[in-house]
């Protein structure tokens, strides 16, 4: 019984061995095969030309002229496209003094819009304090005109009341004259207290900067609107398919720090290449490292994930 | 209590209606300029010179599409041939938005090409990838990189692998006239003879599976419809009718052909079935019914006819009923042809007033028409299967060339071909 146990285990072991060796070498000879998966073109496929039977007898071709019209036609060729390279460099000269131009010209219009928009700013914090006061202003005059109302409204109420009280007893009206008065009274006191958690809003400090810093995010996140816009407009190729009026809904997302991960179509517009072409045009710009002067809960609430139409207004066709 | 409530959630509302500010970005405007691109000559290692230089090939594949512009060589600082070589700010001192490089490497007799496509403001791969093939065959890898390239800086498809039909005509002397159909890249390189004769040939056209044309053979002395198999040189008479047999077109689906007879009287259009070689009229009036053009669905034919005294073009389905007139500004309108997508009419045009023939696209749904070529005297326009790009015939200094426009108009371009009057270009299907 032992020896064939013996036995037995030694058998047990050789398969396994055999395999393990194999797998060995097996893996060893991979380390000298490469693998490429580059594609490769189908060889060009001969191609015939095909023969006409009647014509063999006729046709000797002179090649010699042939050779000589070809040399001409090229050389004719050749300086009809030299002219019609100096036309293009000619023009080619103009466009660039002309973009020089431009670029100056943006320049200037850069600083133009840079000052500008301070004094924008400055103005918006201005106007904001205005605000504040002209909101306090405007909440003390609703109030007096609500106490002029309520008076009014009392002063009907009374007549009201002589008159009644002319058909009713006295006591009634003075009883009622009672319940209006303390009714009114709740309501002064609610009013108050609106005054009073409006002016506490307001005194705040904390959040009064908050909101100041929120108005300011949002002049940074407009002018990262019309970055976007702009960037992605650029590499906006439109194939011939493209016209006016169609219109294509795009999901960006971005990371904080202006990666731009992945753009999808979220409402097609029915044709593939403007689709495709609206989606290859967000991806191109790849990254707006503008992104990372926001603050990340603007950039989440704005940017992290945003919409963007394709409507072209400007195409020919 | 009631309004305490009602005004904290008007603050709220308030807040929230702030922060969610994040209406849709509208763009409402592309790119208006061809944007500059740097395809930096691929690096090669083996000894000899190679046939073709690729980078120049893909650069000029790129510009023909009339969206991008090629840096010229001669400015490039630098010639990186790998990722890491390339020092970015060089490319934006440039001006390149985009910058290619690539790499030959011959292996075992044939030849590998890696190349790279970079956005130069981010540093980011666009595209890259390997391509093998032989010696002869560095115009088709040019291509290939230059379609892989175009569709991922686009999203539309690459047309620059595709082949062009055109026939040309060598003259000796009187009565002695050599006629070829040729077939070359799009851009009229590696041109091959198909056919050669004595006699003119005319309207070649590719079938869709691009292995099969048809044209017009006047080798009777009259003239017949042929087809032949381009990888055979096989041919095959199709029609023997008394009168003009001409202007073939293939059906979408490849297995009939529209073409013109005028064996009743005057021309008029018919299909045939290639399986079976019944033919059926399709057009039935007292005018010249030619140059027939098939719809996508390949039920309905446009067609040129002078019905109304003019040329104009028309859209008549192939089972019968009435011709749709198309075409209404300028007073001859001819030649036409489809986009894949049919929405866009290419034809022959003259506008009122004028004695020019010009190539003009027309938006088949709003009917507005825009003028594409500069040259006049044009003729048979042919469109690239993306419709980025177009090709027709002028004439030039007396002689007849082809001339390749962007649809965008920004390109136009004389294509180089063989010798003699070039004439008929005729624009392959996608081949891939």
């Amino acid at each position: 019984m032992q020896q064939k146990s013996v036995r037995s285990s030694s058998e047990s072991y050789f398969w396994p061995t055999v395999w393990a060796v194999a797998i060995h070498a097996l893996l060893f000879a991979m380390l000298f095969v490469s693998f490429h998966f580059a594609p490769e073109l189908p060889p060009a496929r001969p191609i015939v030309q095909a023969t006409l039977y009647q014509l063999k007898s006729q046709s000797q071709a002179t090649t010699q002229t042939t050779q000589k019209i070809a040399g001409e036609a090229e050389k004719t060729k050749a300086r009809q496209y030299e002219v019609e390279q100096l036309e293009t460099k000619k023009e080619e000269q103009q466009k660039q003094e002309a973009a020089e131009q431009k670029k100056a010209e943006a320049a200037k219009q850069a600083e133009a819009k840079k000052q500008a928009e301070a004094k924008k700013a400055e103005e918006a914090k201005k106007a904001a304090e205005q605000k504040k006061q002209a909101d306090i202003a405007k909440k003390k005059s609703e109030e007096e005109k609500k106490k002029a109302a309520a008076e009014e409204a009392r002063k009907k109420a009374a007549e009201q009341a002589k008159k009644k009280a002319a058909e009713d007893a006295k006591k009634k009206a003075a009883a009622e004259a009672a319940k209006k008065k303390a009714q009114e009274a709740a309501r002064k006191a609610a009013e108050d207290k609106k005054a009073q958690a409006l002016a506490e809003l307001l005194g705040d400090t904390t959040e009064r900067q908050q909101a100041l810093a929120d108005e300011v995010g949002d002049k940074v996140a407009g002018s990262l609107d019309d970055l976007i816009i702009k960037l992605v407009s650029e590499q906006w190729q439109r194939p011939p398919s493209a016209r006016n009026g169609m219109s294509v809904e795009v999901l960006i997302q971005m990371l904080p720090d202006g990666t731009i991960v992945n753009a999808s179509v979220t409402r097609s517009s029915g044709d593939a290449p403007f689709d495709n072409s609206a989606v290859a045009a967000v991806k191109n710009v790849v990254r707006i490292p503008e992104m990372q002067q926001l603050d990340s809960a603007t950039f989440n609430a704005m940017y992290r994930q945003r919409r963007m139409i394709f409507k072209p207004e400007d195409l020919s066709l | 209590m009631n309004t305490l409530i009602r005004i904290a959630l008007l603050g709220l509302a308030m807040l929230v209606g702030s922060v969610q500010a994040a209406d849709p970005l509208v763009v409402t405007t592309g790119s208006d300029r061809a944007i500059p691109i740097a395809v930096v000559p691929f690096g090669w290692q083996g000894g000899t010179v190679l046939p073709e230089d690729m980078s120049t090939i893909i650069g000029n594949d790129l510009r023909n599409s009339g969206m991008y512009e090629p840096i010229p060589r001669q400015n490039m600082i630098s010639l990186p041939t790998s990722a890491a070589e390339i020092i970015y700010r060089d490319w934006q001192a440039l001006g390149a938005q985009y910058v290619m490089v690539g790499s030959i490497v011959p292996n075992g007799g044939r030849l590998q090409v890696q190349f790279a496509l970079f956005n130069v403001a981010t540093q980011q791969q666009v595209v890259a990838g390997t391509v093998g093939g032989t010696n002869d065959q560095l115009r088709d890898m040019a291509h290939h990189i230059a379609d892989q390239a175009f569709e991922k800086l686009t999203g539309i498809k690459g047309a620059f692998s595709t082949k062009m039909l055109y026939v040309t005509a060598e003259r000796f002397g009187v009565n002695n006239t050599r006629y070829t159909l040729q077939r070359s890249d799009y851009d009229g390189a590696r041109g091959v003879t198909l056919l050669q004769s004595r006699e003119p040939i005319l309207s070649p056209r590719y079938a869709p599976d691009g292995r099969r044309i048809a044209y017009v053979s006047f080798e009777q002395r009259r003239p017949r419809i042929f087809m032949q198999h381009i990888d055979t040189g096989r041919r095959e008479q199709l029609t023997n009718f008394e009168g003009l047999n001409g202007a073939p077109a293939f059906s979408p689906d490849g297995n009939r052909l529209a073409f013109v007879l005028s064996k009743d009287g005057n021309p008029e259009i018919y299909v045939m079935d290639l399986g079976s070689r019944q033919i059926r009229r399709v057009t039935n009036s007292g005018s010249i019914e030619t140059e027939p053009f098939w719809g996508k669905d390949g039920q309905s034919l446009y067609f040129t006819s002078d019905r109304a005294g003019k040329p104009q073009i028309y859209k008549q389905s192939i089972n019968g009923g009435s011709a749709q007139r198309v075409t209404f500004t300028g007073n001859y309108n001819a030649n036409p042809k489809l986009s894949a997508d049919e929405k866009t009419l290419v034809m022959i045009h003259r506008q009122d007033g004028f004695t020019n023939f010009k190539v003009a696209a027309q938006d088949l749904v709003t009917s507005r028409l825009r003028i594409l070529s500069e040259t006049s005297l044009d003729d048979s326009p042919t469109v690239a299967p993306n419709g980025t790009m177009l090709i027709y015939a002028t004439r030039q200094q007396g002689r007849g060339v082809l001339m390749l426009v962007s649809t965008n108009g920004r390109v136009r371009l004389p294509i180089p071909t063989a010798q003699g009057d070039v004439r008929e270009p005729s624009w392959s299907p996608y081949l891939n």
